[in-house]
C-alpha cells in the first residue's frame, strides 16, 4: 500500500485526513504536527507522497518540504494561507485549500503516483 | 509767444536738473527741454519741443502698465489753479533705450506754474529726477492693491478731492464754492442738513464743510449723526462758526467735529487746514488699514503655530525661516535650534542631493506668486538620528522680492505601522477562518461516523460546535491572550447549578490553542460523564482539581479529573471518536499529557499542559 506522509498540526484536521486516506487503502505515516518530528519522518521514512501543513508547531515547513524534493517524494500542500504564504522555492507547488474537498484531496493523492519525482 | 533771452536760455540749458518748459495754456506745448531732462528720457530735442505734451506721451509705444498720463494732466492742472507748485511724488516714465525699445523707471516731477503780473499760470516749469527703483513693478501692484485707499503716494485720484460745503446762506455758499473750485477741488453745496447727510452718504466725499448755526443746519447735531453711520463715522468734518471760545470749541469737539474755522476767515488758512484734514484722514485710514492687516498676520501665525502638521519655510538659499510647534515636536528639535539652519540637516544624507535638485528645479518652474508641488513620499531624519517616512507638500511664494518655500509635512510612521498591523490581521483572520471551517468539517465528519441516526448526530454535532464556541468567546473576551481555566471549567460544564461538581485549584491562564483544545476536551469528557459517568445520578460526584508543577524548570497544569459515585466504568471495545479526541488533541503537537484511565469507580483523567510557550 503506498505510504502518505501527513503533516498536520491541528489534530481533529489529522485525524480527518488520516480517516480518508485509510479509507482509500492508503497508509498513513504519522500524523504529526511538530517540525521536529516531520523532519525526522521525511528523512528516514519509505515515502510514496505526503500532505504538508505549511505552519505547523516550532516553524514553518520549508525544511520537510527540501528534504522530500530532493528525495524526489510528491507531496501536496494544505493549507488556509494563500499561494504567497507557500515556501519560496515551491511557489508553483501544488495546493489543497483548506476547507477541502475530500474527492479533491483523494484525487490529489492519487496522482502522486502519476507525478514524476519534484526536484528543488 | 514766450521767449527766452540768451542768458537764461544758458543758465537754463545748463542746469544740473532736469527741466521741461511747457506752455500753460492751451495744451501744454513744450517749449524748452535742458540737456539733462533729454539725458534722462533718452528723447531727442527737435522731436518733442513745439509739440503739445500729451501728444508726445502717446507717440510712445504702448506698454501693459502705461505711463498714468491722467495723473500727470490733473498736476498740471491743479498747479495752474492753485498758483502754487504740484508735487506728484514717485511715479513712472519710459526711457527711451536707443535702439526702438525702452524701458520703465522711476523719476520724482514737480509742476510749477510761472504767473504773470495778473497771477495767472503762462507757464508751468516741469522738474524730474530720477530715482532708484525701490520696489520692482510687481510688488508696487501688490502693495497698492494691499494698500487700500492708502495716501501713501501724492497723486490724488478725483474722488478724494471731493468737499460737501453746507450753508444755508446763499452768498457765502456760492462764495466758498468758488473758493474751493479755485483750489482744484470738486464740490457738492447743499443748502440744509438732510442734503448734506444725502450727500455725505452717497458720494463718498472727502470733507464735509458746514456751518454750525444757521437756519436749517445745525452743525453739531449733523455731525452726531454722521458719526453714528458707519458710512461717515470717519468723515473729516470742518465746522464755521462765529463762536470761537473754548466752551464751544469743546462742545464741537464732543460731538465729533475735527476743525473748527472762526468766521470770518482767511482763505488760506481754510484751505490749508482743509489739505491737512484730509492728509489726515488718509493717514489714518492707512494705519487702519495696516492694523487689520497686522491682525490678519497674526491670525495666520497663530493658525501656521497651532496646525496639526508640521510647517517649514526656507529662504532661497534653503535656511530655515519658520519651524512651527508641530515641526518642533516631529524632529525633537525646538525652533530656535532650527532657525538658521540648513534644511539638508533634517534629510537623510542619501537624499540629501536629489532633495537639492527637487527644491532648486522647483523654484525654477514656478513663474510668480505661488505655485503648489507635491513631494509625494520621503524619509526624514529626525534630531536623535531616527529616519521616519513623511508625506510633503511644497509651496513657493514671492514676498517682496524674496523668495520663500514652505513645506508641509505629516509624519507617516504611524500610518504605515498601522496598515502593515491590517495587512497582517486581515491575512491571519482569513487563515484563521478557513483553518475552523476545516475543523468544523472534520468534525462533522468524525461526529457522522459514530452517529449514523441524524437526530443523533445533530445533537452530538451541535454540542461539539457550542464546545468550540464557548472557547472561542472566552478567549476573544480576554483578547485572545490566554483564558481562565476556571472560566473555562464553567463554560464547559455549565457549573453553578450543579453541586455533584467541585472545584479545587489556583487561577491558571491558559494558552489560547491550548485552551480551544481542553475545552473541547472538557466537553466530551463532560458529555460522556452525563451519559454514562458520574453525572448520569444524582449520587454521583465529579472532582475537578489541579495545580501547577514544576518540570524540568517549566511550568505545567496538572490537571486531574475524577468521577464518583456513577456506574461501573466500563472501558468501551472501540475507541472511537470523543476518546481519540480526549486522548490525542492535547498531545498530538501541543505537548501535552493525557492518561485516560477507565478505573471501575470513576473515570479519571489526568492532564499535563505546558504553561509557558515550549520548544518544539
Amino acid at each position: 500500500m503506498p505510504r502518505i506522509l501527513v503533516i498536520e498540526d491541528e489534530f481533529l484536521l489529522a485525524a480527518h485526513i488520516g480517516g480518508i486516506l485509510e479509507d482509500d487503502g492508503f497508509d498513513v505515516i504519522g500524523p504529526v504536527g511538530t517540525l521536529a518530528e516531520a523532519v525526522k519522518l521525511a528523512k528516514d521514512e519509505d515515502l510514496n507522497g505526503a500532505l504538508l501543513d505549511v505552519n505547523i508547531v516550532g516553524g514553518r515547513v520549508d525544511d520537510v518540504a527540501d528534504i522530500l524534493a530532493r528525495r524526489g517524494v510528491p507531496f501536496v500542500f494544505v493549507t488556509g494561507y494563500g499561494r504567497d504564504h507557500l515556501p519560496l522555492n515551491f511557489r508553483d507547488a501544488f495546493i489543497v485549500n483548506k476547507p477541502f474537498d475530500d474527492k479533491n484531496l483523494l484525487a490529489r493523492v492519487r496522482g502522486f503516483s502519476d507525478q514524476p519525482p519534484r526536484a528543488s | 509767444m514766450i521767449d527766452l533771452n540768451s542768458a537764461h536760455r544758458l543758465l537754463f540749458e545748463a542746469a544740473p536738473h532736469a527741466y521741461l518748459a511747457l506752455r500753460a495754456e492751451p495744451d501744454f506745448t513744450i517749449l524748452f527741454a535742458n540737456a539733462k531732462y533729454l539725458a534722462t528720457t533718452g528723447e531727442k530735442s527737435e522731436n518733442i519741443v513745439g509739440r503739445p505734451l500729451f501728444a508726445v506721451l502717446r507717440d510712445l509705444p504702448h506698454d501693459p502698465e502705461p505711463v498714468d498720463a491722467d495723473d500727470l494732466r490733473a498736476s498740471l492742472h491743479r498747479a495752474i489753479r492753485q498758483g502754487l507748485p504740484d508735487d506728484m511724488g514717485v511715479c513712472r516714465y519710459r526711457r527711451a533705450d536707443g535702439r526702438g525699445g525702452f524701458e520703465v523707471r522711476t523719476w520724482k516731477r514737480v509742476n510749477t506754474p510761472i504767473l504773470d503780473e495778473a497771477g495767472k499760470a503762462i507757464l508751468i516749469l516741469s522738474q524730474v529726477e530720477d530715482v532708484p527703483s525701490a520696489i520692482d513693478s510687481q510688488t508696487a501692484a501688490a502693495a497698492r492693491s494691499a494698500l487700500n485707499g492708502s495716501s501713501s503716494d501724492l497723486s490724488d485720484t478725483p474722488e478724494r478731492r471731493r468737499i460737501v460745503i453746507a450753508e444755508s446762506d446763499a452768498d457765502t455758499r456760492l462764495a466758498l464754492d468758488g473758493l474751493l473750485r479755485n483750489w482744484g477741488y470738486d464740490t457738492i453745496p447743499v443748502a440744509d442738513a438732510e442734503a448734506a447727510m444725502a450727500a455725505c452718504f452717497t458720494n463718498s466725499p472727502t470733507l464735509l464743510l458746514s456751518d454750525v448755526a444757521s437756519p436749517g443746519i445745525d452743525g453739531l447735531a449733523l455731525t452726531r449723526r454722521l458719526r453714528a453711520d458707519e458710512r461717515t463715522a470717519a468723515l473729516p468734518i470742518m465746522i464755521l462758526s462765529q463762536q470761537t471760545g473754548e466752551d464751544a470749541r469743546i462742545k464741537g469737539y464732543e460731538a465729533g467735529v475735527d476743525e473748527y474755522m472762526a468766521k470770518p476767515f482767511a482763505e488760506r488758512e481754510l484751505i490749508a487746514r482743509i489739505e491737512s484734514l484730509v492728509a489726515l484722514a488718509g493717514a489714518r485710514a492707512d494705519i487702519a488699514g495696516r492694523l487689520r492687516r497686522v491682525a490678519v498676520l497674526a491670525r495666520l501665525a497663530s493658525v501656521v503655530e497651532t496646525a496639526m502638521d508640521a510647517v517649514i519655510s526656507i529662504d532661497a538659499n534653503q535656511k530655515i525661516t519658520l519651524f512651527n510647534a508641530a515641526a518642533e515636536k516631529m524632529f525633537g528639535c525646538d525652533a530656535l535650534s532650527a532657525l538658521g539652519r540648513p534644511l539638508d540637516d533634517f534629510i537623510p544624507h542619501r537624499f540629501r542631493a536629489a532633495h537639492a535638485r527637487h527644491v532648486d528645479g522647483f523654484g525654477k518652474t514656478g513663474v510668480s506668486g505661488r505655485t503648489m508641488g507635491r513631494l509625494g513620499d520621503l524619509t526624514a531624519l529626525r534630531a536623535n538620528g531616527v529616519e521616519f517616512p513623511i508625506e510633503a507638500s511644497i509651496s513657493r511664494a514671492q514676498i517682496d522680492g524674496e523668495v520663500l518655500f514652505t513645506v508641509i509635512l505629516r509624519d507617516m510612521s504611524e500610518r504605515e505601522a498601522a496598515a502593515e498591523t491590517q495587512r497582517l490581521l486581515i491575512g491571519e483572520l482569513d487563515h484563521r477562518v478557513k483553518n475552523t471551517l476545516a475543523i468544523v468539517q472534520a468534525m462533522a465528519n468524525q461526529t457522522a461516523k459514530a452517529y449514523v441516526d441524524p437526530k443523533m448526530f445533530v445533537e452530538s454535532f451541535n454540542g461539539r460546535i457550542s464546545a468550540m464556541a464557548s472557547a472561542h468567546t472566552l478567549l476573544t473576551e480576554a483578547g485572545w491572550k490566554g483564558a481562565d481555566l476556571g472560566s473555562l471549567l464553567r463554560e464547559q460544564l455549565t457549573l453553578g447549578v450543579d453541586p455533584r461538581i467541585v472545584l479545587a485549584g489556583p487561577p491558571v491562564s491558559l494558552r489560547p490553542q491550548f485552551a480551544l483544545h481542553f475545552g473541547m476536551v472538557l466537553y466530551e469528557l463532560g458529555s460522556n460523564a452525563r451519559k454514562y459517568g458520574a453525572l448520569s445520578r444524582d449520587e454521583g460526584r465529579l472532582d475537578l482539581c489541579w495545580t501547577v508543577e514544576t518540570i524540568e524548570n517549566a511550568p505545567y497544569l496538572a490537571f486531574d479529573w475524577i468521577e464518583s459515585g456513577g456506574p461501573p466504568t466500563e472501558k468501551p471495545r472501540v475507541r472511537h471518536f470523543g476518546t481519540r479526541l480526549i486522548e490525542t488533541s492535547l498531545t498530538h503537537a501541543l505537548q501535552g499529557k493525557v492518561e485516560l484511565d477507565f478505573a471501575p469507580e470513576g473515570l479519571c483523567c489526568r492532564i499535563l499542559l505546558p504553561l509557558r510557550p515550549g520548544i518544539a
